[in-house]
């Protein structure tokens, strides 16, 4: 297999709901492509600040008295999580997203299969776009990896 | 036409669901849906396999995904093709709707006061619609035992005050059904009114049009006499005095809600946001009203024990007066 992309990256809450994008092309007689993607951590340990991050989404939302009766119950949304998601786009088609709560995936686009969430590629070979997607970050820091590997006929 | 339940919000192995699309099918044929919308998140991947097992286990499907954005979550039905979720700000919601209904697809707003970040990134709607004339219909009631979730007493008094202010929108039930539940639950279906064969494109019709009522059990139909005109949800007519009809009847669907002892007691008309009249259910189904009224909607509530406990048990989309 040959390396498309290779990518680590540091992010925080100020990366909250950002898309991040990153380019790669893949040579003409490939036809499978293998994305690993992981972040971590996944899970906000820190209860004392996760009850601050419940309050202010809590009174965000809800109106004066069901804000009151949740916070009593603030324990149920434990634990809060990261969420980052991949979506993927050949040559300006998307291809498809893994909207997943799993923070260690691997996904496979192929001329005739792709794993769920994607459609398979008939000619992988050409330009692509990778985005990741931070729709969530609660812990203070936050690493992500998504390497891209190619293999050809 | 026929009314026929839907179970309009459903995800699979292609996002963040259990089911495969085979199973979800086997799931909503045992419990007497006829029909669903597949709505996984940001993808389309399983529409492809979604025809064959609707036709299998006797449904009707629909193509749908659910655009799920940092700041909403988008039902979209019927598009012939995909529209960027990714880059969509709350100030350039309407852009996207356009162009979703440039793509033939109807818009639906998912739980739009389900606590969002950082419970469940995404979910509460932040967008600043301008054109709600793109907006199609709004999921009301969200997840099993909807009459349990404050949210969705939040999200019915949003579509009322829409519908106050003089647009045109349906509401719906979303189950948001992301695998098979350990014990039975009591989840709502929306009935849709089919033209024509049950097909993606009669169904696609009827939401887009809002003939459309939601239950957790008994069917609740309403009807309005214009002239000789007889109109259903969705519809329209002229105000001044007419005619209208509920009828309630308890044997469709029964063997799946009637475990929770649902028992209809009281049909209520809502004009405007105001109660116009309210009667008992007695030995007839059909429970006949006439009155005087002016510009604007109507819809019907029906009332009633679950388990021992009065609740709001359906509710009709509106019909018309202009």
């Amino acid at each position: 297999m040959q390396i498309c992309l290779s990518t680590e990256q540091l992010i925080t809450e100020k990366e909250r709901q950002k898309n991040l994008c990153y380019f790669f092309q893949v040579s003409s007689d490939s036809n499978r492509l293998v994305f690993r993607f992981s972040y971590d951590p996944k899970k906000l340990e820190d209860e004392k600040r996760s009850r601050e991050l419940i309050e202010a989404g809590l009174i965000k939302d809800l109106s004066a008295n069901t804000y009151l009766q949740a916070l009593t119950e603030w324990r149920k949304f434990l634990p809060l999580n990261n969420l980052i998601t991949l979506s993927l786009d050949h040559e300006g088609t998307y291809i498809g997203c893994a909207h997943r709560h799993n923070p260690d995936q691997e996904h496979v686009i192929a001329r005739d299969y792709a794993s769920p969430g994607f459609i398979p590629c008939q000619s992988p070979g050409g330009a692509w776009r990778a985005v990741v997607s931070i729709h969530e970050v609660v812990t203070p820091a936050c690493t992500f990896r998504l390497e891209v590997f190619e293999e050809g006929a | 036409m026929e009314w026929k339940a839907f179970e309009l919000h459903c995800h699979t192995l292609n996002s963040d669901g259990q089911f495969s699309v085979e199973k979800l099918c086997r799931a909503a044929q045992s419990e007497a849906y006829e029909g669903l919308a597949l709505t996984d998140h940001n993808t389309q991947a399983g529409l492809g396999e979604l025809d064959s097992f609707t036709a299998r286990y006797g449904l009707t499907g629909i193509h749908g995904i659910e655009l799920t954005t940092f700041f909403g979550y988008i039902l979209i039905i019927g598009a012939n093709r995909y529209v960027d979720w990714r880059f969509v700000t709350p100030d350039l919601i309407d852009p996207l709707l356009m162009e979703v209904r440039q793509s033939n697809g109807i818009v639906g707003i998912a739980h739009p006061k389900i606590i969002g970040n950082p419970i469940s990134t995404g979910s509460h709607w932040n967008f600043h619609v301008t054109r709600w004339n793109l907006v199609s219909y709004i999921e009301v009631w969200s997840r099993a035992f909807p009459q349990r979730n404050v949210q969705n007493e939040a999200a019915f008094q949003m579509w009322t005050d829409l519908l106050n202010r003089g647009f045109h929108i349906a509401a719906t039930s979303g189950r948001d059904w992301h695998a098979p539940g350990k014990e039975p639950a009591n989840a709502a279906a929306t009935y849709l009114g089919i033209n024509g064969k049950p097909s993606h494109e009669s169904a696609v019709d009827a939401i887009e049009k809002g003939r459309m009522f939601v239950t957790t059990g008994p069917r609740l139909l309403l009807s309005v006499l214009f002239g000789d005109r007889v109109a259903c949800p969705g519809e329209e007519g002229p105000a001044g005095r007419v005619r209208i009809a509920t009828d309630v009847s308890t044997d469709h669907r029964r063997h799946v809600y009637e475990r929770f002892h649902i028992v209809p007691r009281t049909v209520r008309l809502v004009h405007n946001g105001n109660i116009v009249a309210e009667k008992p259910i007695e030995s007839n189904s059909i429970i006949s009203f006439d009155k005087m009224l002016s510009p604007g909607w109507l819809r019907a509530e029906l009332y009633g024990n679950i388990m021992d406990n009065l609740q709001l048990i359906a509710f009709t989309s509106p019909v018309y007066f202009v």
